[in-house]
């Protein structure tokens, strides 16, 4: 049997290498010209507790993992039950044969017990190696050539020791030669060509797009899930001679941005949830001082330490409303690597254009979980645009007449000049207080008006400059879904199989939260069943696009806050319960 | 303000800033005159230095003095000091904030940046009250200090900054009387021209909500101690042992020649990315694309 589009789960307990056989695995498919999607479910522990990778993977380009897996390798005894609701029928188990499994109720899948442990303790007095034997017998299962796994071993354990990767490829072929005496059913998969995809995860997509960026300061705490881009340019941020400083605390990261970016450089910080309550402060500052930061912002369930591992859409509020006074931001919003590598580019010119914080809102399934992409959106589109600098000309325009800079001139769009500190002939005055337009602290009514108006004038045009939501399906359709961030996958599978059952439907993907596309979303989803599908409980995402559609229109919540992203079946079977009632 | 057209500058009147708004007779006049005498007797021009500060009477400071400057958030100057210090480490950094802003909301960055010792010069203006929300305690404030939120009495312990600062790992550090801008000048220009974090602590009477600690009381119970100690734990004895004996200890405390934070970055001094990045071209995909392959 040919299998197009299939799902392998690795699981076991932190530390029994789940992860890494994943990996591997996901890499070997890679190059087997296959578009991957990976799933990580991991607990807030170093080891001992479940953790787990889903694969999926196809001809096609796809987003989010699916309904069911085709094969389970379940590393630990309760891994079997607590995935066995997942496994499609006929699909595949590889446990361990220590594990007891007379009480597996299911009797429609090929069940596996293989002496993964024993082997191990045989071959190399050592259990950790159970993972790649499970991983030769799914090679086997699937009709993976050794020599594809072999050489995806080679690549990802490179830099380790000679005999680490003997044992991991005579592991391997253990695996297979296991699986060629038990092997009752076998599958073939697909193969294409492997036209040197990549395969990447939205952390490291968002640090890619720093660097292209030209960011050449980054501070931040670590905090799950957005670790991963400090550790990605706290490595490579050097060679392009930036800095990144892993600070006190979430307060000072923020702060250190702002200063390197008042000193003239393109400056970001990285949070997740209770990071960003800490940074809030700041964020005033920028938007105030009207100082360009990017802030890239991976979401997690909350509130409070809540689910830190595990995704969630809980800060939409937060991340609109956050700062005290009419705080200036643009808020995107990406789905992909591709797209978190491109927001985070965009962000800069548009944190410098309009001297903003811009918040690159992820969440911790786009930024953890990899993909394989065709290429990184790096093209002649993206440039370096600084917005208003002082020139050299400029400046010695200011030396030879004899006027003084203002750091804050009342111009006709709002955006005043700015100047990098250190340049002769200019002082340059920042202010986080109400101010004059030389930047001076002033209270007085004259001012203020004129620097609240100063500072809304900047916002009518950033429209221009953010990403347009993205419409997919049919403009007829009665039943559209709106969503953001990992709903990208789950709605797209959603508009085919309803199409299936008889179901018009379309979907309308949100990647800027602020400015909002009010215009375009409301021509859109006018007179339409539209519901909205988001990672939160409180419905934050149809609250705040509710403001487009008044009361009259019908809109529907899908809701999910389980940690995970949606299923297309969670999605389609909502939408099918909503429509039966409202008939 | 005198607008510099040729860079030279003739007179201290070149750092003058707005006409302030503090207190007639406040303390922090006294460290103004200091720091624009230090900035002048040392050449820097008003371009090449930056004034940072966070929020209270004392932060208030760059609007008064001509260079470049931001004001920020409270107690969060040191955080902002360092990265601009990070992005150009041309630029001369003078961090300037009081008790309140430095030692309580901002205690632990004061820690955290003298650890790093990063160069900046931190002055604080140290007036044991928080002045402008009208007198409440300080940090520095004594046991029992009673003020409008502490009616019966502060049951806090004052800090003692410098002996923080000492033992997080400052490479200078000093404390000084607004009501001596002689010395005090000296101090700041030692602490400028020190490569590594200076902290310099000020006595800077509250005319208004402290009278306690009144221009006469300082000057009756500062002892001048005859450092700086050439050890820090000597350093931190001969503190201790001055406050023990009911003096206040001021001075240079302690000055140590180390490698900073941003050289041992950098490994070279005045390296400014700022400057480095105008050089600089969009890397090429390829460049990014290495770096994808590299991962593992």
């Amino acid at each position: 049997m040919k299998l197009k589009d299939f799902s392998v789960r690795i699981a076991g307990l932190a530390g029994d290498g789940s992860l890494l056989a994943g990996e591997v695995l996901a890499y070997t498919l890679k190059r087997r010209g296959l578009y991957t999607v990976s799933v990580r479910d991991f607990p807030s522990n170093i080891r001992g507790l479940p953790t787990s990778l889903t694969i999926r993977a196809n001809v096609e380009r796809i987003f989010s993992w699916n309904d069911y897996i085709d094969a389970l390798i379940a590393l630990e005894p309760k891994a079997v039950y607590s995935h066995l609701k997942d496994i499609r029928s006929e699909g595949v188990i590889i446990i361990d044969e220590e594990f007891k499994s007379e009480n597996l109720v299911r009797d429609d899948v090929y069940l596996y017990p293989v002496p993964l442990r024993k082997k191990a303790r045989e071959m190399f007095k050592k259990e950790i190696f159970k993972n790649v034997i499970a991983l030769g017998f799914l090679g086997y299962v699937f009709n993976i050539e050794p020599e594809e796994i072999k050489n995806s071993i080679i690549f990802y354990l490179k830099g380790k020791s000679g005999e680490i990767i003997e044992n991991n490829i005579k592991a391997l072929e253990e695996g297979y030669s296991l699986a060629k005496n038990l092997l009752k059913k076998r599958y073939e998969i697909e193969k294409s060509t492997d036209i040197g995809r990549y395969y990447l995860s939205g952390n490291e997509a968002v640090a890619l797009g720093a660097i292209a960026a030209g960011c050449r300061f980054f501070a931040a705490y670590p905090i799950t899930p957005s670790t991963e881009v400090f550790e990605f340019l706290a490595k490579h941020m050097p060679k392009f001679g930036g800095v990144t400083i892993q600070c006190e605390d979430e307060i000072a990261s923020i702060n250190m941005a702002i200063g390197a970016s008042f000193a003239g450089l393109r400056a970001m910080t990285s949070t997740s949830g209770p990071g960003m309550d800490l940074k809030t402060e700041a964020i005033s500052l920028a938007s105030m001082a009207e100082v360009p930061l990017v802030i890239y912002h991976a979401q997690r369930g909350g509130p409070s330490t809540g689910l830190p591992t595990k995704t969630g859409q809980e800060d939409i509020n937060h991340i609109l409303f956050a700062g005290h006074g009419d705080v200036s931001r643009a808020v995107l919003v990406p789905s992909t690597p591709e797209e978190s590598f491109e927001f985070t580019f965009r962000a800069f010119n548009i944190a410098e254009k309009y001297q903003i914080p811009v918040i690159v809102l992820s969440e911790q399934a786009v930024s953890q979980n990899q993909q394989t992409v065709d290429d990184i959106p790096y093209n002649g589109n993206l440039k370096w645009e600084r917005g208003k600098i002082l020139s050299e000309e400029e400046v010695s325009e200011y030396i030879k007449t004899g006027k003084i800079y203002e750091r804050y001139e009342l111009t006709e769009d709002g955006i005043s000049p700015r100047a990098i500190p250190g340049t002769k002939g200019v002082i340059v005055r920042y202010n986080s207080n109400e101010k004059t337009p030389d930047g001076f602290i002033d209270e007085e009514n004259e001012y203020r008006v004129q620097m609240v108006q100063k500072r809304l004038r900047k916002l009518e045009r950033i429209i221009e400059d953010v990403p347009e939501p993205e419409f997919y399906g049919n403009k007829n359709a009665p039943n559209i879904l709106v969503g953001i961030g990992s709903s990208l996958g789950p709605m797209r599978e959603s508009v085919h199989r309803l199409k299936n059952e008889g179901i018009e439907i379309s979907y309308l993907r949100i990647r800027t939260l602020m400015p909002l596309h009010e215009d375009y979303i409301y021509s859109l989803t006018y007179n339409k069943n539209v519901f909205v599908c988001e990672l939160n409980s409180f419905s934050q995402l149809k609250n705040y696009l509710s403001r487009i559609w008044g009361r009259k229109q019908n809109v529907y919540s899908i809701r999910k806050y389980s940690g995970f992203p949606f299923k297309p079946s969670e999605i389609i079977s909502e939408v099918k319960k909503i429509l039966k009632k409202e008939n | 303000m005198e607008k510099l057209l040729n860079f030279e500058i003739t007179s201290v009147k070149a750092y003058e800033g707005k006409k302030s708004t503090w207190c007639p007779g406040c303390g922090d006049f006294g460290v103004l005159a200091a720091l624009k005498q230090a900035l002048f007797e040392l050449g820097i021009s008003p371009y090449d230095a930056v004034v940072i500060s966070g929020i209270g009477c004392s932060s208030k400071f760059p609007d008064y003095i001509n260079t470049n400057a931001f004001h920020t958030i409270h107690g969060r100057l040191l955080p902002v000091a360092t990265g601009v210090k990070l992005a150009n480490q041309k630029l001369n950094v003078i961090v300037t904030g009081g008790d309140g802003d430095g030692y309580g909301i901002g205690g632990n960055h004061f820690m955290h940046a003298a650890r790093r010792n990063i160069n900046l010069t931190y002055i604080v203006m140290n007036n044991e009250i928080y002045a402008l929300t009208k007198g409440q305690v300080a940090p520095t404030s004594p046991y029992g200090f009673v003020k409008g939120t502490t009616p019966y009495g502060s049951k806090d312990n004052p800090i003692e900054p410098c002996l923080i600062s000492l033992s997080a790992g400052a490479t200078f550090v000093a404390r000084g009387f607004s009501g001596d801008t002689k010395n005090l000048k000296e101090y700041i220009k030692e602490g400028i021209k020190h490569k590594g974090f200076s902290h310099i602590d000020v006595l800077s009477p509250c005319v208004t909500f402290n009278e306690e600690y009144s221009y006469d009381y300082f000057r009756e119970n500062i002892e001048l101690l005859n450092g700086p100690f050439a050890r820090r734990e000597e350093a931190i004895a001969k503190i201790m042992e001055t406050w023990r004996k009911g003096k206040i200890p001021v001075g240079i405390f302690y000055v140590e020649e180390k490698k900073h934070y941003e050289l041992d970055i950098f490994g070279k001094e005045d390296y400014s990315i700022v400057e480095e990045f105008k050089t600089q071209k969009m890397p090429l995909k390829e460049e990014l694309l290495k770096l994808i392959e590299n991962k593992k």
